[in-house]
């Protein structure tokens, strides 16, 4: 099971939103990461086949996904980023709905629907039209759209917008279980969501691919240039304009912070452990260099 | 809120809704549209008064075009900028707005003038597109600004600033926003127009009522005619199939305070329109898909977050190899979508119009009948675009072979709704043995839904299906112009052999639906 593109880029008239992208996904659950504007939605978009690439190769399994689209619709479950509903459909009528588009059997069709929104924890408000449902909770809706079909191949941008923690951490133990024999691609530029549940993470920016590896390799990456310490109020402020800042907390001792870098800011600061979200800005930064595979 | 912010209102809005795509290809087609109106001898005329058109000079130029302008642009303008309060409500921007401290009347005196200034710059695209003809045609080519201009201000432009404020007005309505509220615009318009026309006749009796100016410009052009031949003719305006008409010299209007008072008095009338709005406009109370905020019955208290919700079991055995298509759930589901946002009272009209087609005599069907194919506009202009509307498009498209699928479901539920509301007539004609007129029923009922495919695949918006059918469905089987008369309800179009022109149309407006959905959803 392979899910590939091959110097793939997206151009809006004077905008490359993907620059020679290449990328082989297997089964498990691949986080995206990138800031806002990196392009992953584009690339989302196009691995979803509702978008066609300016240039490059799209292939399932060997398959040609620009000239036979369908080989991978066929077992796609996608989540949109911005995704809209029927209104005046319940979430089962528009799940129905959803099904007859996709193919779904009608056989045995209701009970699939009904453990999906158990699954989202959707299933006390199920015959309530959407029109009265909240944004996470129409969140979970387009989540259960996605598996109505059991797929094969999971794309989730930023599927976590508008879920509340608890909603957030279901979603997690979710995508963990889905994985195994199938692809999970979530999208995100929250570095926790990805932290928690994903087995390789790629990390886009400027419509690049900038790393490409497990989290170990990315934390082990940026070992020994996390830094904590404790400064001054205006030291933190002279701080601020020449390193990266990944927390800051004011006490009464002063402002403790917490940077990236490859040395250490001048005081007294000790290394730290680092954690994802620290590689990720260091890999963002130019310091950690790239291609971490 | 000062001066300064409310024009700050008018101006962004107008030049946000300027740089639309919608907007330039509108200015692109008036342009177009433009260069008909000065017409040559191709067997139509724009203006005639009593047979005669005048040389193409700047006055007869400038009256003409205008005339036209404001007939064309009052119906298809209003549709164009209608959206104005809609856009703010879809887009959030209504949200932001309501949360400061800009004040209602302020908002829709800014939606309205923003309209106006819409419209007025297509006015001007059409007033220099009558400038380029009138050098074009060569009969009088010396370019007079003021002849050619005056009629544009002001017989166009106040008629403009009524239909401005019946946009807005009409966005302010609730019952009125969307279908509903096209669909009585275009009655509205027919109405003005029609007083318009009768002004024309009977000026300047009727010049209280008459929107669009025709009163006042045919009386002057008929007081020049005055030293001319015998009267042969009418007030026409777009007349096909017209002898060439005589031609005069006309100097235009002379525009005394009276006259300039009697157009500039639709000013007020504007504002009073747009003042009417106000207290209706709700502040971007409603929720952005049009419902009120949430009504208690539907109010969903909290859910219990820790439920541990497990994946189910078949979800857990793997993932399936692929799915088994059949047509008919999704005509279903298509039909379903079609029928489940109805309101209660839709759905009765439709039931009793339906059952009328039974009942009623013989003569008073066919109306029935007309009446029952009108009743679904909404639906029908939704077959193709409720993706776009409802930006459900990502869903859909990643959806296997929806070219084969989808487009087919939907078209196939728009004939539906056209069989069941039109099946008394289809009954009754097939008992009465009329086979050539239920054979044209049969093309009209697969015409609509293909016309409404085609034309929501291609543009993605309702309103060019809602605004060609009612015209479609008015002057052709109500008025009975034959090759418009796509349901041979007149005997004149059923020998004219109209029905088998629908009949190719029909499938050529579903290869267009195909090739347009096909550009969407690539390669399925």
């Amino acid at each position: 099971m392979e899910l590939s593109v091959r110097n793939v880029s997206k151009r809006y008239r004077d905008f490359l939103a993907l620059n020679n992208v290449s990328l082989t996904l297997h089964p498990g659950v691949i986080g995206l990461l990138g800031p806002n504007g990196a392009g992953k939605s584009t690339l989302l978009r196009i691995l979803a086949t509702v978008m066609r690439p300016t240039e490059g190769q799209l292939t399932w399994n060997g398959v040609d996904l620009l000239k036979h689209p369908d080989a991978l619709r066929q077992v796609l479950g996608y989540v949109p980023q911005d995704f809209g509903i029927y209104q005046h459909l319940s979430a089962v009528e528009f799940l129905e709905y959803i099904a007859a588009a996709k193919g779904v059997p009608r056989a045995g069709l209701s009970q699939r629907i009904a453990d999906l929104l158990v699954m989202v924890n959707l299933s006390q408000v199920a015959r309530r039209p959407l029109h009265t449902y909240s944004g996470g909770m129409r969140q979970r809706v387009g989540i259960a759209q996605a598996l109505l079909n059991n797929p094969a191949v999971v794309l989730m941008d930023e599927p976590t917008a508008g879920l509340d923690p608890a909603e957030r951490v279901h979603l997690r133990r979710l995508l963990v279980d889905l994985a195994g024999d199938r692809i999970v691609l979530l999208s995100t530029h929250i570095v926790a969501d990805i932290e928690a549940v994903a087995d390789r993470v790629v990390v886009i920016a400027k419509g690049q691919i900038r790393s490409d590896s497990p989290p170990e390799g990315l934390l082990q990456a940026a070992h020994g240039k996390v830094w904590e310490g404790t400064v001054s109020a205006q030291a933190y402020d002279a701080l601020r304009q020449s390193r990266i800042i990944s927390s800051a907390v004011r006490r009464p001792a002063g402002v403790h912070i917490r940077t990236v870098g490859a040395a250490p800011p001048a005081g007294d600061f000790r290394p730290v452990t680092p954690t994802l979200e620290d590689a990720y800005l260091l890999l963002l930064s130019g310091e950690l260099g790239s291609d971490h595979t | 809120m000062s001066q300064t912010i409310f024009w700050r209102l008018v101006r962004l809005d107008f030049r946000e809704r300027v740089r639309r795509g919608r907007f330039l290809r509108a200015a692109a087609a008036t342009a177009a549209l433009g260069t008909l109106f000065v017409p040559c001898r191709t067997g139509y005329v724009v203006l005639t008064v009593d047979g005669y058109r005048g040389i193409y000079n700047s006055a007869w130029v400038g009256a003409s075009v205008a005339l036209v302008t404001t007939t064309f642009l009052s119906l298809f303008g209003f549709y164009l900028v209608g959206d104005a309060v809609q856009r703010d409500r879809q887009t959030g921007v209504g949200q932001v707005l309501a949360a400061t401290p800009m004040t209602k009347a302020a908002y829709i005196m800014s939606r309205a003038l923003s309209n106006l200034a819409l419209l007025s710059a297509l006015v001007g695209v059409l007033a220099v597109v009558a400038a380029g003809m009138q050098i074009l045609r060569g009969e009088a080519p010396a370019i007079e600004p003021w002849p050619l201009l005056a009629p544009f201000l002001l017989v166009t432009l106040p008629g403009l600033a009524v239909i401005a404020a019946l946009a807005v007005l009409f966005e302010c309505i609730r019952p009125l926003q969307g279908t509903r509220g096209n669909v009585l615009y275009f009655f509205v318009w027919l109405t003005m127009l029609a007083l318009s026309l009768s002004a024309a006749e009977s000026a300047p009796n009727g010049w209280a009522f008459d929107v669009f100016g025709m009163g006042l410009l045919v009386d002057a052009i008929r007081s020049a005619l005055c030293g001319y031949a015998s009267p042969t003719g009418a007030f026409v305006l777009l007349g096909i199939g017209e002898n060439a008409p005589d031609t005069f010299v006309w100097e235009g209007i002379s525009w005394s305070p009276q006259l300039i008072a009697v157009r500039l008095l639709w000013i007020p009338v504007a504002a009073l329109i747009t003042a009417l709005a106000i207290p209706l406009f709700d502040r971007f109370e409603v929720h952005p898909d049009g419902h009120r905020t949430t009504p208690k019955r539907h109010a969903i208290g909290p859910i219990p977050p820790e439920t541990a919700p497990e994946v189910p079991t078949w979800l857990k055995e793997g993932p399936e190899k692929r799915a088994a298509f059949a047509l008919a759930p999704l005509v279903y589901q298509e039909l379903r979508l079609m029928l489940k946002g109805n309101r209660f009272w839709w759905n009765i009209g439709a039931v009793v119009l339906t059952l009328l087609t039974y009942v009623v005599p013989e003569q008073a069907m066919r109306w029935v009948w007309l009446l029952a194919w009108l009743w679904p506009v909404g639906l029908w202009s939704q077959l193709a675009t409720k993706e776009a509307s409802s930006r459900t498009e990502d869903l859909i498209l990643a959806t296997p072979h929806t070219l084969r699928r989808h487009l087919p479901a939907a078209w196939l539920a728009g004939l539906l709704v056209a069989l069941l509301t039109g099946s008394g007539a289809i009954a009754r004609l097939a008992l009465s043995q009329s086979w050539a007129e239920l054979a044209a029923c049969l093309v009209g009922a697969a015409f609509i839904p293909s016309l409404a495919l085609a034309l929501g695949a291609a543009i993605r918006n309702e309103k060019p299906f809602q605004i060609l059918y009612l015209l479609l469905w008015y002057l052709g089987p109500v008025e009975g112009v034959a090759y418009l008369d796509f349901v041979g309800l007149h005997q004149e179009s059923l020998q004219l052999g109209v029905p088998v022109l629908y009949l190719i149309l029909t499938p050529l407006l579903l290869i267009i639906a195909a090739l347009a959905h096909r550009r969407q959803a690539w390669g399925s």
